[in-house]
């Protein structure tokens, strides 16, 4: 197990560094730069800019000096938020944005395996019904959709939570946009509970066990045990998104979270910035991917790591 | 919990603000919101009141020589920094040779352009002692400009030229901006800066008129998005905002009435022509492209009202400078079509032959998108096929400012300062920048820079409206609408008086219970 | 050997004739099916039906609410006739409508030009505009012609187009990117999850590392990269999409494939000396056809909705077209303005995907090689 995981820890290697590589690339090759807007700058003003952050050097120059940088752990200063740097603008939002995401991981896996476990074991009743309908719901309606609507129907038409705003942390400012986030993610931990549980309780090692008398509630256990896989390899990806946030229920709700920074970052061309995501996103799916394969080694004790 | 609180509760107005600003140094700023910050924390020579008329700030007089081209500044006795540091003239020596440092890498250094040998310093071409700016005495401040300059007072209530505290910036560095080390000479301070959430400005004990000052702290609170703006000035978590989602525009008149304010504003959204190439290097066909366009019907259902129909190009609102409008501007719609038609004929095209085809580049958003559907389906009355091609921001300016291929182009302008130069410089051939359609006319080139040196206003802004006739008549950028500044107030807040600069200092504020 | 061991492996075909047979017999898998065919075929065949163009801008209408009666109310009917001369300098002097038809006094300083018609002709709410006769030596006149009546049964947008027309046109591009991305989506992440999962060891390891990259790499990049190289394709829209959605996909068949192999009748069959590409294709995914299509149905959601950004970004529909993410995005924007905007391009979307949900989850228990 240790040396599975230390094996793990020596491919994060060579996957960040290609995930930066590659980004650069990408990013530099993309058209139009930090300081292209709406209202043009005078050439010689360019100029300027463009020595003080160093973007009139060749582009192999400004790739190991960013390498040089990041080994030192300094993401460099954002283009778009002047007065910090990348490290600064992350250790101010990341806490917000884990609070919220972990909330809503919590709440999704929760009520997700929950009701998917529940759905499968009741197949074809009302609940099942409910349940269906229900994360069918959950994972068509966008969240683009979901948290106006939430803010408006209970800020705005019944007044009992804030609209938006972080409000110096007070829970009334956290439930809406922890909701929003979990809404869908609920939605497909059920969904893929429920397909997989279905399937589990068919097995045979769970007929035996029930044909030799064992409690039913020690039977679900162990088809969820056999059922956790889908929703486990979800989990990965699913944490990696939710605790690095979402642009559009920040921007709804007001969080200082570090969603925005994703999307805003490369419309806005903030190149520190956007590797600087890079290198989160890349970290968070390096580690979730790992603990997510070590869980699976848990659930299923046939599957060794070697 | 009554126990605890002050005698006197403080007064908090959250401010909502459609925009994070980049940064807190006034000399790195270059958008509206951020402008709207730095009149709160600091003050310039000049300064703006509530209705954005000039009036002296941290100088309380000032005189200008016969020629125009010396100036000279009175502080005040009590103009102080946050910290009770008097404000000095040489405090605006540093600050203006800092801003026009080429390593400093200020974005709207340009703007001081006028100032003697600004432009020399921002370039590297010249020591920066070189600049037109002395300090007389410790109170006595002179600075010489390259031309009489009208607009010169208007100039300096603008951000680039407020002044900094020296011995903060010299101690922190970049950081000097951090709250708890910002020092100031506005009307606030500031106390808190936490991205994407709140900036929170305290009043300024030392300003000179802190005694008039009604708001003791000002939040103010990043807003991008539009909608939910709305949903918190509705729930009263917000007193102002300074936008409003445009779609939802009927639904706000109905429900929040006289809360909306509409204002005209000095700012033009326009398509610009690439007159590089065939056949938009024809004047008839741009002209034609022009008087097709139903502007009123834009302004009125595309926009809901919260833009104005634009006939000339700089908009109305400058002092002694009647609107220039395009000659066809008396004919009916249908008269202009028939017009348009028969420009387009002589051209060269033809509705049954040879149609024109053009593509409309615009950067993404639901009104310009709108827009450009509107544009499209009005050029298809005059045998002109559209096709419709967007971008993110980004993308769409860097095309534009690269010289990259298009037909026509959106884009837009908003004041810097008060005065219809601001406007006309974008038409000028060596404005490499900012012209986007390439136009290059020799009689408006004359036209504009003959103004640059002329002392009396009158001439010069004749020979300005005279410039932008040419403009008008040849149509390189065919202006669509004039901004009109649309803003939400709670009936609680009161002095904000609206006026075409959209600027609204704390200051002048007071928040009703 | 038990016949249990061998079982998830059926007859070739069978597997797919015995799950369309049982599907046959569902009738709650039907009326899904149903609804998904009635949904496509309306916006197929609907936009040659509907009275209008997706892209016809009625300027008389802009913003219209969602109504069953036909547009112009008559209460409008003269201040449109007004303000229509009124462009032409003539003024109205007395109106009688009469069903269809109207019949206009009219009457100006001048002698009237009878091009005056083109403006009451270029009213939305006017048509077939002729001159009955003249008077006064041309100073008034009566102008007869036919109230144009249109309806829109779920309102119209910002530019005055038809919702319903422009929600059945968005759903051709929707359908098809929910489809073709899903599909593409679905064979790239279950093959490189199945590879990955069942050769094991370091092709694992760099397999999935390398989904780890993709995983973290600014696609908003990507994107506007794809659409500067390669120009604005409509097929690059699935390539850009299928590209990025594969990922889960891959990770979760991955997951699947490790567990399954460990399987008493996969350990079986190799005991047999079936081969392992047989045993990959026969017995490992025929097992997890379940899951795969749950996470299908999960991916087409996101597919259609991504379309809406990549389309921002410049890639994928360009205006006037629109498709149904778009819609939404744009009537979340007015949500208390002009609800319709919303309502009703989310009513297809969710009753779409509600019945790929269901039809997925029935697709599920029908392909279950247990249940015979």
């Amino acid at each position: 197990m240790i040396a599975f995981v230390l094996r793990r820890l020596l491919w994060a290697i060579p996957t960040l560094f290609a995930v930066v590589t590659l980004s650069f690339l990408l990013m530099r090759f993309t058209p139009g730069g930090p300081f292209n807007a709406d209202q043009a700058l005078a050439p010689a003003v360019l100029e300027n800019l463009k020595r003080a952050y160093r973007l009139d050097q060749p582009l192999i120059v400004q790739y190991g000096d960013y390498l040089a940088r990041l080994l030192q752990g300094d993401l460099g200063p954002s283009y778009s938020y002047r007065d910090f740097t990348v490290t600064e603008l992350f250790a101010r939002a990341l806490p917000y944005s884990l609070q919220i995401g972990g909330a809503a991981l919590i709440l999704a896996l929760v009520l997700g395996v929950g009701l998917g476990a529940l759905a499968a074991k009741r197949q074809g009743s009302a609940l099942d019904a409910a349940v269906t309908t229900l994360s069918g719901l959950g994972l068509t309606v966008p969240s683009f959709v979901i948290a106006p609507l939430l803010s408006l129907a209970f800020a705005v038409w019944l007044g009992w939570l804030p609209a938006a705003g972080w409000g110096q942390g007070a829970l009334s400012h956290k439930v809406l946009p922890v909701v929003a986030l979990a809404l869908p993610q609920i939605a497909a931990f059920a969904r893929l509970t429920r397909a997989a549980t279905i399937e589990a309780l068919k097995a045979d090692h769970i007929r035996t066990a029930r044909a030799y008398g064992l409690p039913e509630w020690r039977v679900t256990a162990h088809a969820l045990r056999a059922a956790g896989g889908p929703a486990l390899s979800y989990l990965g990806p699913a944490a990696a998104a939710l605790l690095t946030g979402s642009v559009v229920v920040e921007t709804i709700f007001g969080i200082p979270g570090v969603g925005r920074y994703f999307v805003l970052g490369a419309l806005n061309r903030d190149y520190a910035l956007v590797m600087g995501t890079v290198v989160l996103v890349g970290v968070f799916v390096v580690l979730f991917n790992l603990l997510v394969d070590l869980a699976y080694a848990v659930l299923d004790p046939r599957i060794r790591h070697d | 919990m009554a126990l605890g609180m002050p005698a006197q509760a403080l007064t908090v107005y959250d401010r909502g603000n459609a925009g994070e600003p980049e940064t807190l140094d006034p000399h790195l700023v270059s958008t509206v919101q951020e402008a709207n910050l730095m009149r709160d924390l600091f003050e310039g020579l000049t300064a703006h009141d509530a209705r954005a008329e000039v009036t002296p700030g941290a100088a309380e007089r000032w005189e200008a020589s016969d020629d125009g081209r010396t100036w000279t500044f009175m502080l005040r006795p009590d103009a102080r920094w946050s910290n009770g540091d008097p404000v000095t003239a040489e405090d605006f020596v540093y600050s203006l040779r800092r801003i026009l440092d080429p390593a400093f890498a200020a974005k709207y250094a340009n703007l001081l352009y006028p100032i003697l040998n600004a432009e020399k310093v921002n370039k590297g071409e010249a020591p920066k002692e070189a600049l037109g700016i002395a300090a007389r005495d410790a109170r006595t401040l002179e600075i010489r400009l390259e031309r009489p300059t009208p607009y010169f007072l208007e100039l300096l209530t603008h951000q680039t030229t407020y002044p900094v505290h020296r011995a903060s910036i010299e101690r922190f560095g970049r950081d000097w901006v951090k709250p708890g080390r910002m020092v100031t000479n506005g009307a606030y301070r500031l106390a808190e800066n936490l991205p994407n959430d709140h900036i929170r400005l305290e009043k300024n004990p030392f300003f000179h008129a802190a005694s008039e000052v009604a708001i003791d702290v000002v939040n103010y609170v990043p807003l991008e998005d539009r909608g939910a703006a709305l949903r918190r000035f509705q729930t009263s978590e917000i007193q102002s905002y300074d936008d409003v989602p445009a779609e939802q525009i009927a639904f706000i008149r109905r429900t929040l009435g006289d809360q909306l304010r509409i204002a005209p504003y000095v700012g033009v959204y326009y398509y610009a022509v690439n007159v590089r190439k065939a056949p938009f290097a024809d004047p008839r066909v741009r002209r034609a492209l022009s008087m097709a366009l139903d502007r009123e019907f834009i302004a009125e259902k595309v926009w809901a009202g919260t833009m104005l129909p634009a006939y000339g190009w700089v908009p109305p609102g400058f002092d002694g400078y009647a609107p220039v409008e395009a000659s066809w501007r008396a004919m009916s719609q249908l008269e202009r079509e028939d017009a348009a038609l028969a420009l387009l004929k002589e051209a060269g095209f033809d509705p049954d032959g040879q149609r024109l085809e053009v593509e409309i580049r615009y950067n993404s958003g639901e009104n310009h998108q709108n827009t450009a559907t509107a544009i499209a389906d009005m050029w298809k009355a005059i045998g002109v096929d559209a096709r419709l091609i967007n971008a993110d921001g980004k993308t769409h300016y860097a095309h534009l400012q690269n010289r990259g291929d298009f037909d026509v182009a959106r884009a837009a302008w908003i004041a810097d300062y008060r005065d219809p130069q601001n406007f006309l410089f974008l038409g000028l051939s060596d404005n490499v920048g900012f012209n986007y359609p390439g136009w290059n006319s020799p009689p408006y080139d004359a036209l504009v820079k003959a103004s640059d040196d002329m002392a009396d206003p009158a001439e010069r802004l004749a020979t300005l409206r005279k410039a932008e006739a040419i403009l008008v008549d040849e149509q390189p950028m065919i202006p669509i609408l004039f901004y009109a500044s649309k803003a939400l107030v709670s009936h609680r807040l009161k002095g904000w008086e609206d006026n075409v600069m959209d600027i609204h200092p704390t200051r002048y504020l007071r928040l009703e219970p | 050997m038990t016949d249990a061991v061998l079982a998830p492996a059926p007859a070739r075909g069978g597997l797919t004739r015995r799950a369309l047979g049982r599907l046959k017999r569902d009738p709650v898998g039907l009326a899904a099916l149903g609804l998904l065919a009635a949904i496509a075929l309306v916006c197929l065949a609907g936009p040659w039906f509907s009275p209008h163009a997706y892209d016809r801008v009625y300027r008389s209408y802009v913003l219209v609410p969602p109504s069953l009666q036909p547009y112009p109310e008559p209460a409008t009917l003269e201040g449109a006739l007004r303000s229509a001369l009124a462009r032409g300098r003539v003024e109205l002097t007395r109106l009688t409508i009469d069903g269809d038809r109207f019949r206009a006094d009219i009457a100006g300083a001048e002698p009237i030009d009878p091009r005056v018609l083109r403006y009451v002709e270029r009213a939305d709410e006017f048509r077939d505009a002729r001159l009955a006769e003249t008077r006064d030596g041309g100073r008034s006149a009566v102008i007869e012609g036919h109230v144009n009546r249109v309806r829109f049964l779920m309102g119209t947008d910002a530019n005055g187009r038809d919702l319903l027309a422009r929600i059945l046109a968005g759903g051709r591009v929707s359908l098809a990117v929910g489809l073709l991305a899903t599909l593409t989506s679905l064979v790239i992440g279950v093959a490189w999850g199945a590879v990955a999962g069942f050769v094991g060891g370091r092709t694992d390891d760099v397999m999935m590392r390398i989904v780890d990259v993709l995983y973290a790499l600014p696609f908003v990049f990507l994107v506007i990269l794809l659409v500067v190289t390669f120009g604005r394709n409509f097929a690059l829209l699935f390539l850009a999409i299928g590209a990025i959605e594969w990922l889960d996909m891959a990770r979760i068949v991955r997951g699947e494939t490790l567990r399954l192999k460990r399987r008493e009748f996969v350990q079986a069959a190799r005991a047999l000396g079936v081969s392992e590409r047989r045993i990959l294709l026969r017995h490992i995914l025929p097992n997890m056809v379940g899951t795969v299509v749950v996470f299908a149905t999960l991916t087409a959601p996101k597919v259609i909705l991504l379309e809406s950004f990549l389309s921002f970004l410049g890639l994928g529909v360009q205006a006037p077209l629109t498709s149904w993410g778009a819609l939404i995005a744009q009537g979340a924007g007015s949500l208390q303005g002009a609800p319709h905007l919303l309502l009703f391009p989310a009513a297809f979307f969710v009753a779409t995907l509600s019945a790929l949900n269901v039809l997925g989850d029935r697709l599920r228990d029908a392909f279950d090689p247990r249940e015979r």
